[in-house]
């Protein structure tokens, strides 16, 4: 009787063992070039963050240094004081106060207006066909890259002409000229992947177009609406060109405000309040960034995948 | 050219007329002002001339490609 071996995966199994010398390493050599990438990966991640965050973090680190320390070259924290946001917010010599009251009335109402407005037209260009609409959104994308300073001279010259020179309108319909193509954009993208059957399921339940839109779509679309208002609110509260020209002493906004600040002597230039004033008018932002960041960055990629 | 190319090539011209539409206008109007207010108003009118000549011919090619008849492979 003669013995058969049978090949199959026993047998093979014993004759070439899974984890043998050349797997083994193999599998070392990607889980090195693996820890390679992601130590890469880490350290490149890292410059990047210290380099968008190092002017802030000297902000900080002056903003509380005492005046006569300005230009100490020391990069951590020292001769640490809080006397620079007395100064700043001292009405003796600014309207720190005024000015944040100021932005954030005209940030508010700018974001409110633009979003109403900026919403209807986003929808209307994402999902009404009606002749002419890839031109309307070209109009828009136009107007968005207007530069601002070219308007400068004739809204000076208009708001003067009509008795607007200083007031907060004069400030404000600029602004919802500038975050209302940001708006309509935003939202459009967002309203063009959103599915049609949504809206075909609301119209078959009873709901007229506008029900539909208000019960079923806007309340899908609030991330984006909510990152919306919160881009156009930041782009109102940074901005300072036409501001510079277009304020009075009443309706002056942060920015101009902290552009003015003046030192005790003549010449001087108070870097260390301008510091603390600059912390108090980026810290609400970056904590308002970081209270919706996931609201953001949901808002910010939900138009972004086709198909 | 299927229906959704079409329509994405449509919609790329819609955009550029736009964009160069705007600016056609902007300038247009920025030389109607210089005119009224009797200042020196060129460029603008030349820039508003190269703008409104660009969208003309931008608007002829939109046709012209739009109306060009299918390939027998549909392209």
């Amino acid at each position: 009787m003669s013995s058969t071996s049978v090949a199959g995966p026993a047998s093979a199994t014993a004759e070439r063992p899974v984890f043998d010398e050349l797997t083994l390493a193999k599998t070392r050599a990607r889980r090195r070039r693996a820890a390679g990438s992601a130590a890469r990966t880490a350290i490149q991640a890292a410059l990047i963050v210290i380099w968008c965050l190092l002017p802030f973090y000297w902000m900080i680190v002056t903003a509380f240094r005492d005046v006569g320390y300005t230009f100490e070259a020391n990069p951590l924290p020292d001769h640490v004081t809080l006397n620079n946001f007395a100064t700043a917010f001292d009405p003796a010599n600014n309207q720190l106060g005024l000015g944040l009251a100021n932005s954030l009335f005209i940030g508010t109402t700018v974001t409110i207006i633009a979003l109403v407005v900026g919403v209807f037209a986003a929808y209307a260009l994402a999902r009404l066909t009606f002749p002419g609409k890839g031109f309307v959104m070209g109009f828009v994308l136009g107007a968005s890259m207007f530069p601002g300073v070219a308007l400068l001279t004739p809204l000076f010259g208009l708001f003067t002409d009509i008795g607007w020179a200083g007031t907060y309108q004069a400030l404000i319909i600029p602004y919802i000229s500038g975050a209302l193509p940001l708006t309509v954009y935003t939202l459009n993208s967002f309203f063009r992947e959103m599915p049609w059957e949504l809206e075909e399921a609301a119209r078959i339940d009873g709901c007229t177009a506008a029900q539909a839109f208000r019960i079923v779509i806007l309340p899908l679309a609030a991330p984006a609406v909510f990152t919306t208002a919160i881009l156009a609110f930041i782009a109102s509260w940074n901005e300072y060109l036409l501001a510079s020209v277009l304020h009075s002493n009443q309706t002056q906004t942060v920015t101009t405000v902290i552009g003015q600040f003046t030192g005790s002597q003549p010449h001087q230039v108070p870097y260390t309040a301008t510091m603390a004033a600059g912390v108090v008018v980026t810290v609400p932002l970056i904590i308002l960034v970081l209270i919706f960041q996931r609201r953001i960055v949901a808002g910010l990629t939900a138009g972004g995948v086709k198909g | 050219m299927d229906g959704r190319r079409r329509r994405d090539l449509k919609e790329t011209f819609d955009l550029g007329l736009g964009f160069i539409g705007f600016f056609a206008v902007a300038f247009v109007g920025i030389t109607l002002y210089l005119e009224i207010a009797n200042k020196d108003a060129l460029a603008s009118s030349l820039t508003a001339l190269v703008l409104i000549l660009f969208e003309v011919g931008l608007w002829f090619l939109r046709r012209s490609v739009l109306n060009r008849p299918e390939g027998p492979d549909g392209s």
